[in-house]
C-alpha cells in the first residue's frame, strides 16, 4: 500500500514549478496591449516616441515607489506615508542646496531622511507593534505637516541647475527617472522572483508566526522594507523635485494610495504572501496609460479617478474569481 | 425509543475520476450516538459536507423521519435539524458566552435592541439542562479550550437540530475537559439528541459510542455494535494492514553519553521553576504533563519564544546568552509548534516553498533559488513522509490534516537538526499519517537528532520516547527511563500534587 503512494507521487512535473511562478502577470499584460491598440486606433499621437516618454517619465516616479511597495505588501506590510516622503526628502535636498551645499550632498541628505522616517516605521510597527495602518497614516500626516513648517507653506523654488540637471538629461531620448526606474525594475523582478534573501518576505507575509519558528530574522527584515520604502520614496520625491526645478510642499500627495492600487491590480495582496515587481509595474503602466489616454482624447480630467477605481475593482474581482476554481 | 432519525442510501461522490466515496449505507436512530472513523481521506470529512449539503451526492439518497431530502445547502441542513461542531473554533472570543451561543438569533426587543435579560435567561437554561461549568456572561476569549468547545456545542444545539455531527471534538483537549464534554454529551443523549462522533481517539470511540461506522479508502468497512468490537479490531479495519507494525517501537539501545543541551534553572516567572534536564544525542526524550504544567513552556523557552527566561540554556556545553528562534536555528534547533495552521505553515503558499522555507540557503546556487534543488527537495520529502499531493506547487491550504501535518514535519527537520523539538507532531491526524511522522522521528534520533517530544497522548510518548520526565505545575517531578514505563504509573505520576517532589 505505501509502495503504492510513493509511485503515485511520480507524475509530479519536473517543470511544474516553473509554471506558477512565471507569468500571472499575462492577464494584465494582454489588457494593457489592448489598451494600447485601442488607443493607438483612437488616437493619431499616442503611438509616437515623445508621447511614449512621457508617459514612462509620468509613470516612474511612481514606479520607483511600486518597487518598496511591492516588497512592503509581499511582506503582509504597507506604507500609507510614501508620498509625504517623497515631498519630504524633495524639500530637504532642497533645502540643502539653499544653504549652498553640493548637489551630492542634497541627494544624500534627502535620501537619509527618507531612510529615517521609514525607519521610525518599521520601529513601531515590527518592535512595538502598533499596526502599519495607523503607524504609517501619523506618520504620513506628520512628515507633511513638517513640510509645511519647514517651508511655511510654500515649497522651495528655483534649485540650482546643476541640481535640476539630474532629472533633466537624456540618455537615449530616456530621461534619468526612466533610466532609475527600469533598473530598479529589472533588479528588483530578478531578485523577488528567485534570490534566497527575498524569498523571506513571502514567508512573512504568508505567516509571520511561521516564519519566525522557521528561524527568518522576522524584525529585522521587516524594518528594513521600512527603511528601504523611506528611501525609495525620498529618492522619487528628490528626482519630482529635480525635474520641476522645485521642491512643492504638495509634491507626492495622493501617492500612496495610487501606487498601493497599481501593486494591487499587478497581483499584490493586502493580505501578504503574493505579488511580483512585474505585475507591480504593469499596475503602475496601466494607471498611467490611462490618464494619458485621458488627456489624448481630451476626456474631462474629473473622470479619471472614477475609472481607476473601478479597474482597481475590477483587478480584485478577476483574481478573487481566479483563485475560486 | 430507537426511532430510525436518518438514513443513508447508496451514496457515492467522485471528484474528478476519484471515487471518495463508494455506495455508502447507513443509519442513525434518535438517541443514538454513531461513532465515525477512518484514516484521513477514508471519507469521513467528503460523508460530513454531504450530510451537511456542502456537496451533494452523485448517486444515493438521504431520508430523514423516513422522508426523501434534499440537502442543498447548509442552511437546508440547518432547517432539516442537522447541525455540525468543526473542529476549527468558530467563536468569536470578544463576546460572551452567551452572545456566542445565540450568534445570528439573538432576542431583541419591540425597538430592536438586544434583550439581554432574555438572552442570559436563554443560555442559562441551557447551561441549567445540560449540568455545564460556564456562566452566561463570561468572556468567550478567556474560556479554556474544553469550554470553548462546550460553547461551540451549546451554539449548535441554539438551532434545535435532531442530529449533531461532532468533528474531532476532543483534539486539543486535556483529560479532565475531554471529561466535561463527554458528561455534556450524555446529557444529549438523554435529550434524544443523536450525534454523529468522528475522532481519532479510538478509546474515545469505544467508550463514547453505541455503533460504529468504519469507512476505508471511500467504502463502508461496516457498522459495529461497540461491544463487538475492540481497539485492535478497529485500526485493522482502518488500515487493513497488521496492526504490530503500528505498535512496535524496536528497541534500541542508545547510549546517554553526549549531551547536546543542558537546561539549567529556568524559570519563566509564571509557570516554570527551576526547570533543569539535559538532552542527549540520539534520544527521543518525551516530557509528559497535564496541560499547564510546563511541558510545552519550556519548549517555547529553548526555541527562544517566551520572555522573561531566567537560568541557563547550554548547546553542547557552551553558554547561549539570550536565545531566540534566529539563534536557536542557528545552533541547529528546529521547533514543530502544536498547531500547524496558526504558526507552522504557510497554508496560502506551495508545498514546495513550505517545505524549504527554512533551507533557503541550501536550496541555491550564489544565493539564488535554484528550481531543481527545490523540486528535488521536495521530492525527497513527499516520498520519504507518503505525502499525498497532486503536484509541488498545491497549495498547502488544499491539503488534509495529516498531509499538512506531514508537511510541516519536513520543513522542520529539512535542515537536518540536531536538537528536534515536537510539540503535539501528531495532533489529530489519521493513523497511517502518525506513523509515518513517528518513523521519521524514529530515524532522526537513530541518525543523532536529540528529540524533545510532547505529546496531549500518553500513549505516544510511551511508544516514542527513551526516556520522560514528568511535570506537575511547573516543575520536574520524575525521570524515568524506557524499561520502567508503564501507563498506570505515568498517569499517577502527572496527576500527583506538587509536594510528591520534595522528598
Amino acid at each position: 500500500m505505501r509502495r503504492n503512494n510513493i509511485n503515485k507521487n511520480k507524475f509530479i512535473k519536473d517543470n511544474s514549478y516553473k509554471r506558477m511562478t512565471i507569468f500571472e502577470e499575462l492577464p494584465l499584460l494582454i489588457f494593457i496591449i489592448i489598451i494600447g491598440i485601442i488607443l493607438t486606433f483612437l488616437s493619431p499621437h499616442f503611438l509616437n516616441s515623445q508621447n511614449i516618454t512621457a508617459v514612462l517619465l509620468g509613470s516612474s516616479f511612481d514606479a520607483i515607489v511600486a518597487v518598496s511597495m511591492t516588497l512592503l505588501l509581499i511582506s503582509g506590510g504597507f506604507d500609507l506615508s510614501v508620498g509625504s516622503i517623497a515631498g519630504f526628502g524633495g524639500v530637504m535636498a532642497g533645502k540643502m542646496l539653499v544653504y549652498g551645499q553640493s548637489p551630492i550632498i542634497a541627494v544624500l541628505v534627502g535620501l537619509l531622511s527618507g531612510a529615517f522616517i521609514g525607519f521610525l516605521n518599521g520601529f513601531i510597527i515590527a518592535k512595538i507593534k502598533i499596526n502599519a495602518l495607523i503607524t504609517t497614516l501619523a506618520m504620513l500626516y506628520i512628515v507633511r505637516g513638517t513640510i509645511y513648517i519647514i517651508t511655511k507653506g510654500l515649497g522651495i523654488s528655483t534649485l540650482p541647475d546643476n541640481f535640476n540637471v539630474i532629472a533633466q538629461k537624456r540618455f537615449y531620448g530616456f530621461q534619468t527617472p526612466i533610466i532609475i526606474m527600469l533598473v530598479f525594475i529589472i533588479l528588483a523582478e530578478i531578485f523577488f522572483r528567485k534570490s534566497v534573501f527575498f524569498r523571506q518576505y513571502y514567508f512573512i507575509g504568508g505567516n509571520e508566526e511561521s516564519a519566525k519558528l522557521s528561524g527568518i530574522k522576522v524584525y529585522f527584515l521587516k524594518i528594513l522594507t521600512y527603511v528601504i520604502s523611506g528611501t525609495m520614496a525620498a529618492l522619487a520625491g528628490i528626482l519630482m523635485a529635480s525635474r520641476m526645478g522645485g521642491a512643492v510642499s504638495t509634491a507626492g500627495t495622493g501617492m500612496e494610495l495610487r501606487v498601493i492600487a497599481a501593486c494591487i491590480i499587478g497581483g499584490c495582496s493586502l493580505a501578504g504572501g503574493k505579488g511580483t515587481m512585474l505585475g507591480s509595474f504593469l499596475g503602475v503602466l496601466l494607471m498611467g496609460l490611462v490618464s494619458n489616454a485621458f488627456n489624448l482624447l481630451g476626456v474631462s480630467i474629473y473622470w479619471q479617478q472614477a475609472v481607476m477605481g473601478a479597474i482597481l475593482l475590477f483587478a480584485v474581482l478577476i483574481d478573487v474569481l481566479r483563485r475560486r476554481d | 425509543m430507537s426511532k430510525k432519525l436518518l438514513e443513508a442510501k447508496k451514496i457515492s461522490k467522485s471528484f474528478f475520476s476519484n471515487k471518495v466515496l463508494d455506495d455508502i449505507d447507513f443509519s442513525i436512530n434518535y438517541g443514538e450516538i454513531l461513532g465515525l472513523i477512518g484514516e484521513n481521506g477514508a471519507g469521513k470529512s467528503t460523508l460530513v459536507k454531504i450530510l451537511t449539503g456542502v456537496y451533494k451526492p452523485d448517486t444515493g439518497y438521504i431520508t430523514i423521519d423516513g422522508l426523501k431530502v434534499d440537502i442543498e445547502n447548509i442552511n437546508i441542513a440547518k432547517n432539516l435539524g442537522i447541525g455540525i461542531v468543526f473542529q476549527e473554533l468558530s467563536l468569536v472570543g470578544n463576546l460572551s458566552v452567551a452572545d456566542n451561543i445565540f450568534i445570528g438569533k439573538i432576542p431583541s426587543n419591540k425597538i430592536g435592541f438586544i434583550d439581554k435579560k432574555r438572552l442570559y435567561q436563554m443560555t442559562g437554561k441551557m447551561i441549567d439542562k445540560f449540568k455545564v461549568n460556564i456562566k452566561p456572561d463570561d468572556i468567550v476569549g478567556k474560556l479554556s479550550i474544553g469550554n470553548k468547545q462546550i460553547v461551540e456545542i451549546l451554539k449548535a444545539i441554539s438551532s434545535n437540530p435532531k442530529l449533531l455531527i461532532l468533528d474531532e471534538p476532543t483534539s486539543s483537549l486535556e483529560k479532565n475537559e475531554k471529561e466535561n464534554l463527554f458528561k455534556l454529551i450524555k446529557e444529549l443523549k438523554k435529550d434524544n439528541y443523536s450525534i454523529i462522533y468522528i475522532s481519532h481517539y479510538l478509546d474515545e470511540i469505544l467508550s463514547i459510542t453505541d455503533n460504529i461506522l468504519v469507512l476505508r479508502d471511500g467504502k463502508k468497512i461496516g457498522i459495529f455494535k461497540k461491544d463487538e468490537v475492540n481497539k485492535e479490531e478497529l485500526i485493522r479495519m482502518m488500515i487493513n494492514k497488521d496492526i504490530k507494525e503500528y505498535f512496535s517501537s524496536d528497541i534500541k539501545k542508545i547510549k546517554l553519553s553526549e549531551v547536546l543541551m543542558e537546561a539549567r534553572n529556568i524559570s519563566d516567572g509564571e509557570i516554570l521553576q527551576n526547570i533543569s534536564f539535559k538532552l542527549y544525542r540520539g534520544e527521543i526524550l518525551g516530557l509528559v504533563g497535564l496541560l499547564g504544567s510546563g511541558t510545552i513552556n519550556i519548549c517555547k523557552a529553548i526555541f527562544g519564544l517566551s520572555k522573561n527566561i531566567t537560568g541557563d540554556i547550554f548547546l553542547k556545553g557552551n553558554k547561549i546568552v539570550k536565545i531566540s528562534p534566529v539563534i536557536a536555528k542557528n545552533n541547529n534547533i528546529s521547533f514543530i509548534p502544536e498547531d500547524r495552521r496558526a504558526s507552522g505553515l504557510f497554508l496560502n503558499d506551495t508545498v514546495s516553498n513550505n517545505i524549504i522555507a527554512a533551507i533557503l540557503k541550501s536550496v541555491s546556487k550564489l544565493n539564488f533559488l535554484s528550481n531543481k534543488k527545490i523540486i528535488n527537495v521536495t521530492k525527497h520529502f513527499v516520498d520519504l513522509l507518503n505525502i499525498k499531493i497532486s503536484n509541488i506547487n498545491q497549495r498547502v491550504i488544499y491539503l488534509s490534516g495529516g498531509n499538512q501535518q506531514k508537511i510541516l514535519v519536513s520543513k522542520c527537520i529539512a535542515f537536518n537538526p540536531e536538537i528536534l523539538i515536537a510539540v503535539d507532531p501528531t495532533r489529530g491526524i489519521d493513523v497511517g499519517s502518525k506513523e509515518d511522522i513517528h518513523r521519521i522521528l524514529r530515524e532522526a534520533s537513530k541518525k543523532g537528532t536529540g528529540v524533545l517530544l510532547v505529546s496531549s497522548e500518553l500513549d505516544e510518548v510511551i511508544n516514542m520516547s527513551d526516556r520522560i520526565l514528568i511535570f506537575v505545575k511547573g516543575k520536574i517531578t520524575k525521570v524515568i527511563h524506557k524499561n520502567d514505563f508503564d501507563n498506570y504509573q505515568i498517569t499517577l505520576a502527572i496527576n500527583r500534587s506538587i509536594d510528591y517532589e520534595e522528598k
